[in-house]
């Protein structure tokens, strides 16, 4: 009785063992990455927090600041371990996607440059995804390699003279003669 | 004789009524562009306090997170409506505080500063330009040091940056103006800051995003 207890005993721990291995998330050191997330993004162990599941996949997740929005994406550079940031990387998304900033679902549009955002790259594939506001599926999008976003230049150089002052000048000149006229005028009739 | 003498009578009356009528259109005139000054300075003054008033009372932003999503683009599109501010831009270390409009024209220029078109925005990142008057809102800018920080409050979050450089450039030159990869400022306005007419150069302030401006 009491061996057959030791036994379940260590049976039970085995098969809850083996059920828990895939539940214990792997760390970013050990996180089998496929080939074409590492190809896509050379330093996804360096950028890594930590590694979740979702949906029944792990997740490497990355945090980074905004560097710029627009085009249905975000541009972000992704914070290294070592206090430096990566290359900018672009999110494909909606205007309309909502993410968290401070705990409030905030859709894309509104988000500000310097915001720093949360995104789950999915360790097996090369997709990414923004961390989304409520618990929603994941909006995966594959990873583009890194590429600034750099708009052609279509400013002008704006006009920053103003003519009022010369408008001003030029209302007391005529004051000026007409008030000499004047002065004439009356002296000449006196 | 009296002919003659007539007829130099009715010259001079003729040159008396010339100068009466000259008189009184450089009067009306000059009164009038006086005027013109007047009301456009008074609209300068009263519409900046207004603009930075209505940006101060639009930082509570409404809880949007039950609106349709055509409700949430109205309102976007009411914010960047003529006449409202989009951010107010600080210079501390001037004591220049200005409301910044969505647009440079004359009007938004007379009352503030102005987004240059084409460039980039603060909340959306790229090279944000900024223009305003030498003669008006902009002229502190004159005594502007490499190292000031410039901070621009949008309704989102406060961005500041650190001025980098400062050049003067013609008047055609559109090589400051170009976008960058990191978010970036340029302030333009026309130089030389005292000079009647339209100035031949441009005097551009340039500066770099600060990510540890956090609020």
């Amino acid at each position: 009785m009491k061996r057959s207890t030791y036994l379940s005993f260590i049976g039970a721990t085995v098969l809850l063992g083996g059920a828990a291995t895939p539940a214990l998330a792997a760390t970013c050191a050990d996180a089998q990455f496929g080939p074409a997330v590492l190809e896509r993004f050379p330093n996804i162990r360096l950028v890594c927090s930590e590694v979740i599941e979702k949906e029944g996949q792990q997740y490497a997740v990355v945090k980074g600041d905004l560097v710029r929005t627009g085009n249905n994406a975000v541009y972000m550079k992704f914070k290294l371990a070592d206090g430096t940031k990566s290359d900018t990387r672009k999110i494909a998304t909606r205007p309309e996607f909502r993410v968290a900033i401070d705990g409030k679902p905030t859709s894309v549009r509104n988000l500000a440059v310097g915001q720093e955002l949360t995104a789950y790259v999915k360790v097996s594939d090369p997709v990414i995804a923004l961390a989304p506001a409520e618990e929603a599926p994941l909006e995966l999008t594959p990873i583009e390699p890194a590429a600034p976003m750099v708009a052609e230049n279509t400013a002008e150089m704006p006009h920053t003279a103003s003519s009022l002052p010369m408008f001003a000048g030029l209302g007391a000149l005529l004051l000026a003669f007409a008030g000499m006229l004047t002065f004439l005028r009356v002296r000449r009739e006196s | 004789m009296n002919h003659i003498s007539n007829r130099r009578g009715d010259d001079t009356r003729g040159f008396a009524r010339l100068l009466r009528w000259s008189e009184a259109t450089a009067y009306v005139v000059g009164a009038l562009l006086c005027s013109l000054f007047a009301i456009a300075q008074a609209d300068s003054a009263i519409g900046s306090s207004r603009a930075l008033e209505d940006f101060a009372a639009a930082l509570a932003p409404p809880d949007q997170s039950l609106w349709a999503a055509g409700r949430v683009r109205d309102y976007e599109k009411a914010k960047l409506a003529p006449g409202t501010p989009v951010a107010v831009l600080t210079v501390s270390s001037l004591k220049l505080e200005v409301p910044v409009f969505g647009q440079d024209d004359e009007i938004s220029l007379n009352r503030g500063a102005g987004l240059v078109a084409g460039m980039g925005t603060p909340d959306q990142g790229g090279n944000v330009g900024i223009a305003g008057h030498r003669d008006g809102f902009f002229r502190p800018l004159k005594d502007i040091k490499i190292g000031d920080l410039i901070e621009v409050r949008t309704r989102v979050k406060v961005h500041r940056y650190r001025v980098t450089s400062i050049d003067i450039v013609d008047a055609s030159d559109k090589r400051l103006l170009v976008d960058t990869e990191l978010p970036s400022i340029t302030l333009v306005t026309c130089y030389p800051f005292y000079y009647i007419g339209n100035a031949p150069q441009r005097f551009i302030v340039a500066g770099k995003y600060q990510w540890s401006s956090d609020t």
